[in-house]
């Protein structure tokens, strides 16, 4: 009942008509137990029953309702002229930076508030130097952790991969039509 | 593939690039002959997809919206036919993956069944035909979206998969495994019926 790749494609090349007399030689061995045969068979009847469906049609006034709609909105945009929203793409990068510059600003107005002027560079790199030694202490307690613990690597590991089953699954069933819509709005 | 069908085919391009050109010139009206020759195309694959017809004429009419919103992304190199497929293809998909998260209150009524959906008739008038067409809908509805794109597009529409593979964004490879496994599903789902059930009969073709 597992078919490797060849065998599959094979076995579409025959439902598609498209099959070499070799491969349809070969579909006999591929097919050598009954399951397999029968399993082809109900493939063959779900063929016949697709290649025999109707084609819907639309119903009546469909055309006239969807042009209505295209009368009553806007023109369709001249290419690279405007995004979606009528604002140019340079445009809107301007009012992203320009915005991006404003809030600086107000960032360096309130740290200036509320610990006044800024730190010298001496100041800085004894922050600095602060930081990575508290990194290193953090490094040192974990390396100190694991050696009491030693499953931790493992269910480390295997976290690893559930991580990523569950960043799928969240991506997967995220509907990505608003995010389609915002990435529009500044990318046309 | 036979130089008659390559040449219809070119000459297909060209009428739709000259009609897309016209649209982005500022004829919006041209739009409706675009709308013509490609209004059953796309209600059809809605409707394959989604099942149900209210809904379909909802994705259809959203799908020649886009396609008209954002025609000058149109690549006028490519077939006009497969970028609408491919805007009313993702349309679909992106819907039914929605309606899975959609909770059903207790309060609320359920939704009617795909046949009793809609007053509108159903595409062949006879009730044989119609039978078979709600056990196409109901054997598609077994199918994840990805899959269910794959096999209408390639039963309804004979695209190769090469166009299969354009209109839905992956490659080749993985249309012809999605096919294989679409196919095995559903001869699972055959195969699990009573005999005789969900088999066609042959159609006698009748021309006026």
């Amino acid at each position: 009942m597992l078919f490797d790749k060849h065998q599959e494609d094979i076995i579409n090349r025959m439902l598609d008509g498209e099959a070499t007399p070799e491969e349809a030689a070969m579909l006999g061995t591929i097919l050598a137990a009954p399951a397999d045969r029968a399993l082809w068979e109900a493939m063959q009847d779900v063929d016949r029953l697709l290649r025999t469906a109707p084609t819907a049609s639309p119903p009546p006034g469909f055309t006239a309702r969807v042009m209505a709609q295209i009368y009553a909105g806007a023109p369709v945009q001249a290419k690279a002229a405007s995004t979606p929203n009528g604002m140019t793409l340079a445009g809107r990068l301007a009012l992203v930076a320009l915005a991006g510059v404003g809030v600086l600003l107000l960032v360096r107005l309130a740290v200036g508030q509320l610990i006044g002027p800024l730190p010298s560079l001496e100041e800085l790199s004894m922050t600095v130097s602060y930081i990575v030694n508290g990194f290193i202490d953090v490094i040192e307690w974990l390396f100190d952790y694991v050696g009491r613990y030693p499953a931790l690597p493992a269910i480390g590991l295997a976290s690893i991969p559930l991580a990523f089953a569950v960043t799928w699954l969240v991506v997967y069933y995220t509907p990505k039509e608003p995010f389609r819509r915002a990435a529009h709005l500044l990318i046309p | 593939m036979s130089e008659n069908v390559i040449q219809e085919r070119d000459e297909i391009h060209a009428r739709d690039r000259a009609w897309v050109q016209c649209i982005l010139a500022g004829d919006p009206s041209v739009f409706a002959e675009l709308m013509a020759a490609y209004q059953q195309a796309v209600y059809n694959l809605a409707y394959r997809m989604l099942g149900e017809r209210t809904e379909a004429e909802d994705a259809a009419q959203e799908a020649f919206l886009r396609a008209y919103r954002y025609l000058d992304r149109y690549d006028q190199d490519r077939p006009f036919k497969t970028w609408l497929l491919s805007i009313t293809s993702n349309y679909c998909i992106d819907r039914l993956r929605r309606r899975r998260l959609t909770w059903l209150s207790i309060d609320e009524p359920l939704p009617p069944h795909p046949a009793l959906a809609s007053d509108a008739p159903l595409p062949e008038a006879s009730a044989i035909d119609g039978e078979r067409d709600a056990a196409i809908q109901e054997l598609l509805s077994e199918l994840s979206p990805d899959y269910r794109a794959v096999v209408v597009l390639r039963y309804w529409y004979d695209c190769s998969y090469t166009e299969i593979a354009e209109v839905t964004g992956t490659t080749e490879s993985a249309v012809k495994s999605r096919l294989f496994r679409a196919r095995r599903a559903l001869a699972e789902r055959i195969k699990a019926r009573p005999a005789g059930h969900l088999v066609p009969a042959p159609v006698p073709v009748m021309e006026g």
